[in-house]
């Protein structure tokens, strides 16, 4: 199984190779990229399909020993890890070729394929972990990463803030992460996972080791409350979006908890707390969706309802369905993202007001973002609905009936709001002033909309009756996989609240039959939307200008008294040396002479040691 | 007398190479004399490799004077390395004397290195001290400048007042023991009452071999000879002549004066604190590079001696890793201003000013090594000063790890100031400084040795079974 190591090392090569010889390969910097991932994605099949035939590995070494502690260092596969792999390469693979057509130019082209290579490097190895100290260190690898690429566009002031404000705001939902890994070691007295997950904890501290973990969870996946650095972060290139708000660093969270499962398990209050903070965020984001205007916003925040939606399936006890739609979801959103992009590049705005009629000059574009948004409207055969159902039907079932009804409503929104984004964009008149120089994206940047296409069309069946719910029993592995069956009146539901939500939809922007004053824009809650529940003003008031303040406040008290302090401790110590230079006479006699009365000094003070002992 | 001839196969390999280069600068056209580093190198290599089927070996050979173990053949595998990324960094450097010279000299000095890690007796530890530090005289004065000769005589001179205490030394505990073997002093000592005079004499062997390692106050010779000899000779010297005095401490001490445990110990962890902390002081108010790494050189002496302080084998080893990850940093950053003084930059602190805008990959390099000397994560010298003051907490000698640690930060001090001067001040010209291959491929060779050391010491750790 050591080709294994291989998928990681084979980004991390590339990255290296990039960063010395970036400059001189130019346009060819993305071929090596491309290359490195291409092979690694090649290798995750191979890991998928052993995985598949029942290879379970687990490749440690031992990294550090000090004395007692041992730190192991090592990779760990499994159904849950292999589908990850072939999730997040697959994803990078077609990502880096669509930028080889969007990044075209780019004056730090070389640079870019280098932080892509090393953030899927750091997101293989996170996915890859047998020990929470690595997975901690990859996790926070991704986060610089995508703090670079992000804020790849650094001129420009919006892109570096938007990415120190996902670098802080993720930071602390770590700080969590981090707190509960150290209460983990000293409870269990091991990181390894396969040794924790053996070990049976007391319901009190499971949960609060979940909850914990959770925190670092709702960083990276953009959970309420700290979902706010997502949409700002599509200030970055939008294949970089496509990337890591889609398919990979946010899924991280959902699959922290998925890895994490065994000890969530052993904490019912851990699993309550994932499922209720889930939902919030699930309905949050789909309803700041319905009055957002950017494309890539929209997406965002859609993004962000969707991971609500795997973590209320993990905490509702659907561990096979929240994965699955964490599969699905990377898949489609990628696509969503991907075809956004493809939007961008050929009118050059993200105000879906300035487009219209897309679908005439964009033929490939236009039907393979439809293929998407029906995925994500969870209308079947498409891949969003067998795995959003699957989550619904957790909820129903464990008796989460207020989460059920929640989860509905917000599948009603979710449909809205995607369906809304295509009629504006791509049917209907023409607007602005994009006019005739509208084209469709060159092969290389349609060629991975169409393979992504194909899989939102066709990954959810793999979890369907229809194949005879292959995925879940991949993914349960040992577990004992469960009992299927259909449920006819969630099914029902779910597909009845998603077409209701597209023909809103069509009704309201697609036709001129509804009034023009229904859904006025002067009532209350249409500003609350479209001012995102005003959480950023409440961080703003209560957190960031008070902090502000303080910071004022210590660099004053810095300047005059610390900095006072520290130069005074400076002067001293260079007096000091500056005086032990004088010792350096030059005179090689008076250095013979020092050396003899040192052997003096060093004998009687040994001849005093002597009494001691 | 049966000797096993196959333990000394590395030590013939050098001397024969010694031999042979010696004798091409003789016989050799100017022209072909530049296949004499090449010859070296591959001779270096050779016995490196013959040094590995040596690993795990215990034996002693020429009755019991030359003894192979674990620790010596470790460090002899430590000098060779760090000796062959010398010569192929110096590989196309202007000599100041003949290649063959130049090379043979370092090989000679190299051989009585090998030998003082694997003395077993105070003849045989004498000899191969001279051996070791002869060459280095003839090396440092090689500049036919005052710089170099000033440093050269001082070198040469405060050199013999020391062998000569370390002889005078050795003499008493000879006297009072009758034996010179090791372990033989050992058996001798063992269950008396210590003499006086022993003290006498074990005082004289540590300010001996105390000056072979630069501790203060046995230190004076460094920052000359680092700042005067020519550049090649300052990278080698702060490899080669300094392990074998290492080498010679964790042998003798611990073996033969193991009775006196207590005292030696308390003798170092004094010449520690005081070496770390002259060293890092001085070190504050130099403005010449060289001199600052001198200065540098004689903190990290200091640092290693607390491996000695701490008297265990878990001492031993850290302090035997410590001066890999040190002798690496240390040969790194000596490199790099190889490469820029080669190109006529001057080794003023200021004269660095903006280097990373003329030879990005050297400043690159030379920051790595000074963040490695200073200790900061990922790299080795982190690892390194981890393994050393956790031995020091673990033997209860926290007060010496809090000075170690509140010397690594003041150490930042200086090694900030060369940081600043390459990354944040702007060269008074934009030429690119360019290097030569073989050269440039040591610093990356050692840039990446400092970088896996830092991540993943345990490579180094379990051949000396940490």
């Amino acid at each position: 199984m050591n080709y294994l190591s291989l998928i990681v090392l084979l980004p991390v090569l590339s990255f290296i190779l990039l960063i010395v010889f970036g400059k001189k390969l130019g346009d060819k910097a993305a071929h090596l990229s491309i290359a490195a991932v291409g092979a690694a994605f090649g290798l995750s099949v191979k890991a998928l399909l052993d995985a598949m035939g029942g290879a379970h590995a687990d490749l440690s070494f031992t990294w550090l020993t000090i004395g007692n502690l041992k730190l192991t260092f090592g990779l760990l596969l499994d159904p849950l890890a292999a589908m990850m792999l072939v999730v997040v390469t697959f994803v990078s693979l077609l990502v880096q070729l669509f930028s080889v057509g969007y990044m075209h130019g780019d004056k730090r082209y070389g640079w870019f394929y280098a932080c892509l290579s090393m953030f899927t490097a750091s997101m293989l190895l996170l996915v890859f972990s047998s020990n929470f100290v690595q997975m901690y260190m990859a996790w926070e690898g991704v986060g610089l990463f995508s703090y670079l690429l992000v804020g790849f566009w650094f001129e420009k002031r919006s892109a570096s803030d938007a990415a120190k404000k996902a670098f802080m705001v993720t930071r602390v939902g770590d700080l969590g992460f981090g707190i509960g890994l150290i209460i983990l070691f000293i409870t269990a007295g091991t990181l390894d996972m396969s040794q924790v997950f053996a070990m049976k904890f007391a319901p009190e501290t499971a949960s609060l080791i979940a909850i914990l973990f959770f925190f670092g969870a709702i960083g990276k996946s953009a959970q309420f409350p700290l979902h706010v650095w997502l949409p700002d972060a599509m200030e970055g290139p939008t294949p970089v979006s496509a990337l890591i708000h889609a398919a990979t660093m946010v899924a991280a969270g959902v699959y922290l908890v998925a890895r994490a499962y065994p000890l969530f398990e052993q904490g019912p209050a851990a699993m309550e707390f994932v499922a209720i903070i889930g939902t919030i965020t699930a309905f949050m984001a789909a309803t700041i969706a319905l009055t957002a205007t950017d494309i890539k916003k929209i997406l965002a925040y859609s993004t962000v309802s969707q991971l609500g939606y795997m973590m209320m399936g993990l905490g509702v006890g659907a561990f096979a369905a929240g994965t699955f739609h964490l599969m699905n979801h990377a898949f489609f959103k990628a696509l969503l993202f991907l075809g956004a992009g493809s939007v961008i590049h050929a009118v050059h705005s993200q105000e879906i007001f300035d487009m219209g009629g897309l679908s005439r000059k964009m033929k490939i574009t236009s039907l393979t973002f439809v293929i998407g948004g029906l995925a994500l409207a969870g209308i079947p055969p498409f891949s969003g609905f067998w795995s959003k159902d699957e989550i619904l039907l957790g909820a129903f079932e464990s008796g989460h009936t207020a989460i059920f009804a929640i989860g509905l409503l917000t599948a009603l929104f979710t449909a809205f709001y995607t369906f809304r984004l295509i009629f504006v964009v791509f049917f209907g008149k023409p607007r602005g002033h994009h006019g005739d120089h509208v084209h469709e994206s060159p092969a290389v940047m349609a060629v991975p909309l169409m393979l992504l296409a194909a899989l939102a069309l066709t990954s959810g069946l793999l979890g369907s009756p229809f194949m005879g719910n292959a995925y879940q029993s991949f993914i349960l592995g040992g577990h004992g996989g469960t009992e299927h069956h259909i449920n006819y009146l969630v099914m029902g539901l779910s597909i009845g609240v998603a077409v209701l939500g597209i023909f809103g939809a069509w009704l309201k922007y697609s036709t001129n039959l509804l009034p023009s004053n229904v859904m006025s824009k002067n009532n209350i809650i249409y500003q609350l939307l479209v001012n995102k529940y005003y959480i950023d003003e409440i961080y703003e008031y209560t957190l960031v200008k008070p902090t502000h303040a303080i910071a004022r406040y210590v660099l004053t008290f810095d300047q005059r008294v610390i900095d006072g302090a520290v130069n005074g401790v400076a002067w001293v110590i260079s007096r000091i040396g500056g005086g032990l230079k004088y010792l350096q006479t030059g005179y090689a006699q008076n250095y013979a002479l020092v050396m003899v009365i040192s052997v003096v000094v060093l004998i009687i003070w040994s001849f005093r040691a002597i009494q001691l002992f | 007398m049966q000797i096993e001839w196959i333990n000394l196969m590395p030590e013939l390999m050098i001397f024969g190479v010694a031999i042979v280069v010696l004798l091409g600068e003789l016989y050799l056209s100017a022209n072909a004399k530049r296949i004499l580093g090449v010859v070296s190198l591959l001779g270096i290599l050779a016995a490196l490799f013959s040094l590995t089927s040596l690993y795990g070996v215990e034996a002693t050979e020429f009755m019991d004077m030359f003894s192979i173990d674990l620790t010596a053949t470790v460090l002899k595998g430590i000098l060779l390395a760090t000796t062959a990324l010398v010569v192929l960094a110096t590989l196309r450097s202007r000599m100041t004397i003949g290649e063959g010279e130049f090379f043979s000299m370092m090989l000679f000095s190299v051989l009585g290195t090998m030998f003082m890690a694997s003395a077993n007796d105070l003849i045989m530890l004498f000899i191969a001290l001279e051996l070791t530090v002869l060459p280095a005289y003839i090396l440092v004065g090689s500049k036919k400048t005052a710089g170099s000769a000033e440093a050269a005589l001082k070198y040469f001179l405060l050199g013999l007042v020391a062998s000569v205490i370390l002889l005078y030394g050795m003499s008493l505990v000879y006297g009072l023991t009758g034996q010179t073997n090791f372990t033989a002093i050992a058996n001798a000592l063992a269950g008396q009452a210590i003499e006086p005079l022993l003290l006498v004499g074990m005082v004289m062997i540590v300010v001996g071999l105390g000056f072979k390692v630069a501790a203060v106050p046995f230190h004076f010779w460094a920052p000359d000879v680092y700042e005067g000899a020519p550049v090649p000779v300052a990278s080698f010297l702060a490899v080669g002549p300094k392990a074998g005095g290492f080498a010679a401490l964790i042998h003798f001490f611990p073996v033969a004066l193991a009775v006196a445990a207590p005292i030696w110990a308390g003798l170092f962890a004094i010449l520690a604190v005081l070496s770390m902390l002259l060293g890092n002081l001085a070190a504050l108010a130099q403005t010449q590079v060289r001199r600052l790494l001198g200065y540098s050189a004689v903190a990290h002496t200091g640092y290693l001696l607390v491996g000695l302080a701490v008297a265990d084998s878990f001492g031993y080893t850290a302090l035997i890793f410590y001066f890999l990850v040190y002798s690496l940093a240390a040969l790194g950053s000596f490199l790099v201003i190889l490469a820029t003084t080669e190109r006529g930059l001057g080794e003023n602190v200021t004269d660095f000013a903006g280097l990373f805008k003329r030879a990005p990959m050297l400043a690159f390099a030379m920051a790595i090594f000074l963040f490695s000397l200073v200790g900061i994560p990922p790299f080795a010298g982190f690892m390194g000063k981890v393994y050393l003051f956790g031995a020091a907490v673990r033997s209860d000698l926290i007060w010496l790890a809090v000075i170690g640690v509140l010397n690594s930060v003041v150490s930042f001090g200086y090694y900030v100031t060369v940081i600043r001067q390459m990354y944040l001040v702007n060269p008074t010209t934009d030429d690119a400084v360019t290097v030569s291959k073989p050269l440039y491929l040591s610093i990356v060779l050692i840039m990446a040795a400092v970088v896996f050391l830092g991540v993943y010491p345990s490579a180094f750790l379990s051949i000396i079974n940490l």
